[in-house]
């Protein structure tokens, strides 16, 4: 009997430091919602509070909401001031740009040209994002309103690096307390509230904001980390989450298929290549690249890898870019067949597709059912990710299969991937042609919009031609969303403009 | 994990066998100072040999090469291995666990915020396989072959088969989907934390019912049994008092070593549920090369895996005096 008293009490003990431990802490906050509130999904945590500290899409949304850019982009991504009140350019290489007056921090100071020098040299210092500014010489303080941001060169896309999250405008006070983000001070639309890392983070309406026509319209925003695709759309259908902002392109159905949701659609600017090593045979001859432009088929790709959820891509950029004009090819098995005789290669020839990951995986295997009915004979070589990476910078490959999310302006993805500098960089195709150089200066420096888009018109047709890759298609943004939700916008970037979004 | 520690020692100083116990208590701890050298050892060493280079990774696209260099050398990548290994556990003995490669905040205090996430859920999930799955067992043995066993063990079978994320799932579409009766995902208080516990628990449950019922089976077929019956005693106390606690040991064994598995983070529970334990922060460090953060979660793993077997030890010891004699 004793035993058994003990056993019991033991048990009990265990089980009340248990209940205690386990619990603590819980239970207050269930959370009661109410319909001025939202919260939205993200796939995966946010790394940096510090709009400088961070270079990712999942980072870049609460950024947004905290802190300004001297300029924005719209939903066509275009640039619009946001900060800035006004711009001038007394020289190529000289902007004079006036910022807001009366724009608060959150705590309480007035934004000043102090701010904006400071935060935009800052900028240029931090690991993450100091690419971004890579072509300032120098900002200075002009007076309290006005800075004047000095380039190396005449530089075009300048104002399109203004509307990074890693140019947003700190108080100079703040960063120099050293609070290290713990509390971040901005002066954008929401105030920052808590980050619970892994779990979600929280934002308040700021009521002072400058902006009175883009004032916050949600009191708080809760961003939820939601890493399972199929949880997400439950969360959602649920209705613990209002939005989610990427719906796994499997649910899509899912939630068009159901009245009290909303599925909202558009194409990204992500797009996805066959890319050929031009340094090797066969893909050394311009008639066969040409010829494995018209030999892949792209609709199959798009269907079994992609469930649909995509557009065919024509050109190296998406359609939504400044100067994009498709290429000439279309899914033509006997034009191919013609060109790669003419080429040298009547009965055909044997090549590696090198890839990394599941969905790159199905892509090739697509592609390999495509080349074997134009006698192409391909293996597929898997790798991992980070030796994937490695081979396409070093040029060990024949060809590859690759996706690349551009950043809005042509120049910051045209440069990276096609000029002779960045061989043994993301130029993998190693294409090395003076004339492509030339192209990719001039639409640098062309400060004239209407003559770049002309400039950029004409890259797109030479580059086409010179056929480095099979562009594939370019992804759909799949955003998930409660029907009753007002304001929901979306940009080739993805959700946007979440400030606006209200029940 | 403290409260059980102090509860532990109370027992044993209850018992008046303090002395001896506690001196093996920590001659344990001091051997466990080796098992983490070890341990540090081979991970540093271990991703060191994982492909990518972190410097390029911290500076992302668009870095120059120039930046990738001076990067490396300001971090200290350049070294020789064994120097940066130095390093590491020099700083590592002065208590200080190092920022993480691929947001720069600390390792220590983002694992403080992790672990005890991780700790709620594993608690929960064993306390509740233990109440379910050890009288599950010892009714499996005492009526062997009856329509419960059978189909206790049915249970347990499909229990151990079916792969957590698709538990998982499934509880969510039932119990939050369609009955609405806890959230989907997500660490929001008590509710949020019974579908994942429960998931966790079915696993384990199945393992543990299992070796109850096997050891159970064993003890009741020895001779004490049939004299401890033979002189009349009840049935009810038979099983209790002479033959449960022999054939506990076993099942103890495996309840700590679920335990120990299971404080490393469930990385697909987590993932299903959203549930921000110290698992997924693993799985995401290692892609990301993240070599701080990765030796700072097995660190963590390694000594609540040890200190839970610890403690199985001295529950032994406590169960079975015989045990108890070996620790002198």
């Amino acid at each position: 009997m004793k035993y058994k008293t003990k056993l019991t009490v033991y048990f009990a003990v265990i089980l009340m430091c248990v209940s205690l431990m386990a619990f603590a802490g819980g239970g207050q906050d269930v959370q009661e919602q109410t319909n001025d509130e939202l919260t939205v999904a993200l796939s995966a945590g946010i790394t940096s509070l510090d709009p400088q500290g961070h270079n990712d899409t999942k980072s870049e949304k609460v950024s947004f909401l905290v802190f300004n850019r001297l300029f924005k982009l719209n939903t066509d991504f275009k640039v619009v001031p946001d900060l800035a009140e006004s711009w001038e350019q007394p020289s190529e290489t000289e902007w004079l740009i006036k910022i807001k007056e009366g724009v608060m921090f959150h705590d309480g100071s007035e934004m000043t040209a102090e701010d904006v020098a400071f935060s935009l040299n800052r900028s240029k210092e931090m690991p993450k994002v100091q690419q971004v500014l890579s072509e300032v010489k120098s900002v200075d303080v002009v007076d309290k309103y006005t800075v004047k941001v000095t380039t190396n060169s005449a530089f075009a896309p300048f104002l399109y690096t203004l509307v990074h999250a890693g140019t947003s405008i700190l108080p100079k006070a703040y960063i120099e307390s050293g609070d290290e983000f713990a509390n971040p001070v901005g002066s954008g639309p929401y105030v920052f509230t808590e980050w619970v890392s892994g779990d979600k983070v929280v934002v308040d309406k700021y009521d002072n904001y400058f902006d009175k026509n883009n004032m916050g319209q949600s009191s708080k925003i809760t961003f939820k980390v939601i890493p399972e695709g199929t949880s997400r759309t439950i969360a959602l259908e649920t209705g613990e989450v209002d939005v989610i902002a990427e719906v796994q392109t499997i649910d899509k159905n899912k939630v068009s298929d159901n009245g009290e949701l909303k599925l909202h659609e558009v194409p990204s600017t992500r797009l996805n290549f066959f890319e050929m090593n031009t340094e090797k045979a066969p893909f050394d001859n311009q008639l066969v690249r040409q010829a494995m432009n018209y030999a892949i088929d792209k609709e199959a790709i798009i269907i079994v890898a992609l469930e649909g959820a995509g557009i065919q891509a024509d050109s190296v950029l998406a359609p939504s870019f400044l100067g994009y004009k498709a290429g000439p090819y279309s899914y033509n098995p006997e034009k191919a067949k013609e060109l790669f005789a003419q080429a040298g290669y009547p009965d055909g020839f044997e090549i590696t597709i090198t890839t990394s990951g599941d969905d790159r995986k199905r892509m090739a295997e697509v592609i390999q059912a495509s080349l074997m009915d134009v006698g192409v004979t391909a293996s597929i070589e898997m790798l991992e990710w980070g030796t994937f990476i490695d081979s396409a910078i070093n040029g060990n490959f024949e060809s590859l299969v690759l996706a690349w999310t551009s950043n809005p302006d042509p120049d910051a993805t045209l440069t990276p991937r096609f000029f002779s500098g960045n061989i043994n960089g993301m130029n993998f195709s190693r294409i090395n042609d003076p004339k492509i150089d030339q192209m990719l200066k001039d639409g640098r420096e062309e400060l004239d919009l209407g003559q770049r888009e002309k400039t950029y018109n004409e890259f797109h047709e030479y580059v086409m031609n010179q056929a480095t890759m099979v562009p594939l298609f370019v992804n759909n943004i799949l955003v998930g969303s409660n029907a009753s939700l007002k304001g929901v916008e979306l940009s080739p970037q993805g959700l946007w403009n979440i400030e606006k979004i209200h029940f | 994990m403290y409260h059980f520690l102090i509860k532990f020692i109370a027992v044993i100083k209850y018992e008046q066998i303090g002395g001896t116990v506690l001196k093996y208590i920590i001659r344990r701890l001091l051997l466990l100072l080796p098992v983490m050298l070890g341990v540090i050892f081979l991970v540093f060493f271990i991703i060191s040999l994982t492909p990518g280079n972190v410097a390029s990774m911290i500076l992302g696209d668009g870095a120059t090469d120039e930046r990738i260099v001076e990067l490396r050398e300001e971090m200290g990548l350049n070294d020789p291995l064994i120097i940066q290994y130095g390093r590491y556990m020099g700083s590592l003995l002065r208590g200080d666990m190092g920022v993480s490669y691929a947001d720069g905040r600390s390792v220590a205090g983002e694992i403080g915020q992790r672990f005890p996430n991780t700790f709620k859920l594993t608690i929960t999930a064993i306390i509740l396989s233990v109440l379910i799955s050890i009288p599950i067992g010892v009714i499996s043995a005492t009526k062997q072959y009856s329509i419960f066993d059978n189909l206790g063990m049915i249970l347990a079978l499909i229990g151990i088969s079916m792969p957590s994320f698709w538990i998982g799932l499934i509880l969510i579409i039932a119990f939050s989907l369609n009955l609405g009766w806890f959230p989907s995902g997500g660490m929001s208080g008590v509710m949020s934390l019974i579908l994942p516990a429960f998931t966790l628990a079915i696993a384990s449950t199945a393992s543990i019912t299992r070796t109850t019922r096997s050891s159970m089976l064993e003890v009741i077929r020895q001779d004490y049994i049939n004299t401890a019956k033979a002189k009349g005693v009840s049935k009810n106390k038979v099983i209790t008092k002479h033959a449960l606690r022999n054939a506990l040991i076993p099942a103890i064994t495996v309840i700590g070593l679920e335990f120990g598995v299971l404080l490393g983070g469930a990385v697909l529970t987590e993932t299903v549920f959203s549930w921000p334990g110290i698992g997924r922060l693993m799985v995401q460090s290692i892609q990301r090369k993240d070599t701080p953060m990765v030796l700072g979660c097995i660190i963590v793993f390694t000594l609540s895996f040890s200190i839970v077997n610890l403690l199985i030890d001295i529950l032994y010891a406590y169960l079975d005096p015989r045990i108890k004699e070996n620790y002198k």
